[in-house]
């Protein structure tokens, strides 16, 4: 029995618990295969269409992801002659990595008394922020070692959109650090128990999830695999469980970012629930994580140069209106 | 500016509850769940081929006026009446389902069947000899349980589909 209470302890401490289990990768594997599933259904029902159906009929069909996984797994790697195989295979490995790496830092409520955050700084905002910003570089290494036109396209394209993302995504996060007083994402969520941010500050609110539709590639900005013009964009030439993992890798960003919005914006794990106040968070973070699915069904595809002119000219000035708006708030209060 | 900005916000806002409505409404669906559903095909649908090889004059000209060369002709010698002739066979590796034989067969030796699916599980049986143009293709094993329905143009639906 002393076995089982050290392996429970260990489980159970937060440095193994919130990557391992919740919020990490059990939860977002369980996540991403209803999600995607989802996502494929809500298309079909505005569609017309019925979507996938045939594995586990009876449930409609909600197991398909798993059964498309284990075909993944089993596939044969195929890496092209030309390609920098070394790269092309550890690049996908490494993009998963830096995916989950902003988890480590982003706090997610508490269960049963333990408090479900890795790592507790003063600066985990800028942390998180930073870590979520390797992943781009590794998807932009992707289609540089494929050596195909398409996933090279792609990765210029994925580097256009980033520059201009990125930086109203990090202004409008900004905002909240200044309308609050503090980088640290738990402080900011115990600032939320009366009143959300995004009720005084919806500018940044909006500028913060159009970036994270932008970055995470979905609909209304899925221009870097965007299948009708590029096949699949930078993972063009990857095959069998490495397309399972660079498929995936768009799915925990979106994840990891929703996790962060809700944090900064919707007032974390606020109204609270005694000893299970994940709950609370688990449950925001699933609707806005159907709603960016959701946009799939709704969007064409923006132009490369019309989603860099949104980044510039719509975003951009949201955050700095937002920023502006933050510090008006403080000095009124002050 | 700032109006073209407000009026495409105002745009945006209203595909997405468009959208929505078209999630929460009761479900229209027009897909036929294919195997599962059979539609009730019209008389002369143009489907695979069946042979009368009594009424076979052997002229050939299925096989001239075939566009796409997927019929051959062959010396065939019935098991039972022991009558021979050169009869068609049929590829269906090559087959567009345009019916020029059934128009220009003198005798109606050819008939048209309405099935449709030439999916095979290997290759070869795409080729269809001369005893098996005689029977005639069979409905798959997975369609036996199915049910047929009837297709409708409804106005406000689109397709609709009813159990025969």
């Amino acid at each position: 029995m002393e076995i089982v209470d050290l392996i429970l302890n260990i489980l159970l401490h937060p440095s193994i618990f919130v990557p391992l289990i919740f919020p990490g990768f059990i939860t977002i594997l369980i996540i991403i295969i209803l999600l995607i599933w989802a996502e494929r259904k809500v298309a079909a029902k505005i569609q017309m269409r019925i979507g996938p159906l045939y594995v586990t009929r009876r449930f409609g069909g909600i197991l398909q992801l798993l059964a498309d996984l284990l075909r993944y797994m089993f596939a044969e790697v195929i890496t092209s002659k030309d390609s920098d195989k070394f790269i092309f295979i550890a690049s996908p490995i490494v993009a998963l990595t830096a995916t989950l790496l902003p988890l480590a830092v982003i706090p997610a409520g508490s269960l049963l008394g333990i408090e479900l955050i890795a790592l507790r700084t003063n600066i985990s905002l800028l942390a998180a922020l930073a870590l979520s910003s390797l992943t781009p570089i590794f998807i932009i290494i992707m289609g540089w070692a494929s050596n195909n036109k398409f996933a090279l396209m792609g990765s210029l394209r994925e580097g256009h959109l980033m520059i201009s993302y990125e930086v109203p995504l990090y202004l409008s996060a900004l905002s909240v650090a200044i309308l609050h007083g503090s980088l640290d994402i738990v402080d900011i969520v115990n600032n939320q128990q009366r009143v959300w941010t995004v009720l005084i500050n919806p500018f940044a609110a909006f500028s913060f999830f159009i970036s994270v539709i932008m970055s995470t590639s979905r609909f209304p900005f899925e221009i870097t695999e965007s299948d009708s013009e590029l096949v699949a964009g930078p993972y063009t030439e990857y095959s069998s469980i490495l397309y399972g993992l660079v498929m995936g890798v768009p799915y925990m960003r979106l994840y990891v970012f929703t996790l962060l919005f809700v944090d900064l914006f919707l007032g974390g794990w606020y109204p609270l629930i005694d000893g299970f106040s994940s709950i609370t968070l688990i449950i925001k973070v699933l609707i806005i994580l159907l709603f960016s699915v959701f946009l799939r069904s709704v969007y064409p595809r923006y132009r490369l140069d019309q989603a860099i002119r949104i980044g510039w000219h719509i975003l951009f000035t949201l955050s700095l209106i937002s920023i502006t708006l933050s510090l008006l708030i403080i000095g009124w209060v002050m | 500016m700032i109006i073209k900005i407000i009026n495409n916000f105002y745009h945006h806002i209203r595909a997405i509850l468009i959208g929505l409505k078209y999630l929460l409404s009761p479900g229209i669906r027009i897909t036929l769940k294919y195997p599962d559903e059979l539609p009730i095909l019209p008389e002369n649908y143009r489907g695979m081929l069946k042979l009368n090889n009594e009424l076979c004059i052997s002229c050939g000209l299925c096989s001239q006026i075939c566009p796409a060369g997927a019929i051959n002709l062959k010396l065939f010698e019935h098991e039972q009446t022991k009558q021979v002739g050169r009869h068609p066979e049929v590829d269906y590796k090559r087959c567009i389902f345009c019916g020029f034989c059934i128009d220009i067969c003198p005798s109606k030796a050819l008939e048209l069947t309405r099935i449709h699916d030439a999916a095979f599980y290997v290759e070869d049986e795409l080729y269809y000899e001369v005893n098996r143009l005689i029977i005639g293709p069979k409905i798959d094993p997975p369609c036996m349980r199915s049910k047929y329905v009837i297709s409708e143009i409804d106005e406000v639906r689109g397709i609709v589909y009813r159990n025969a």
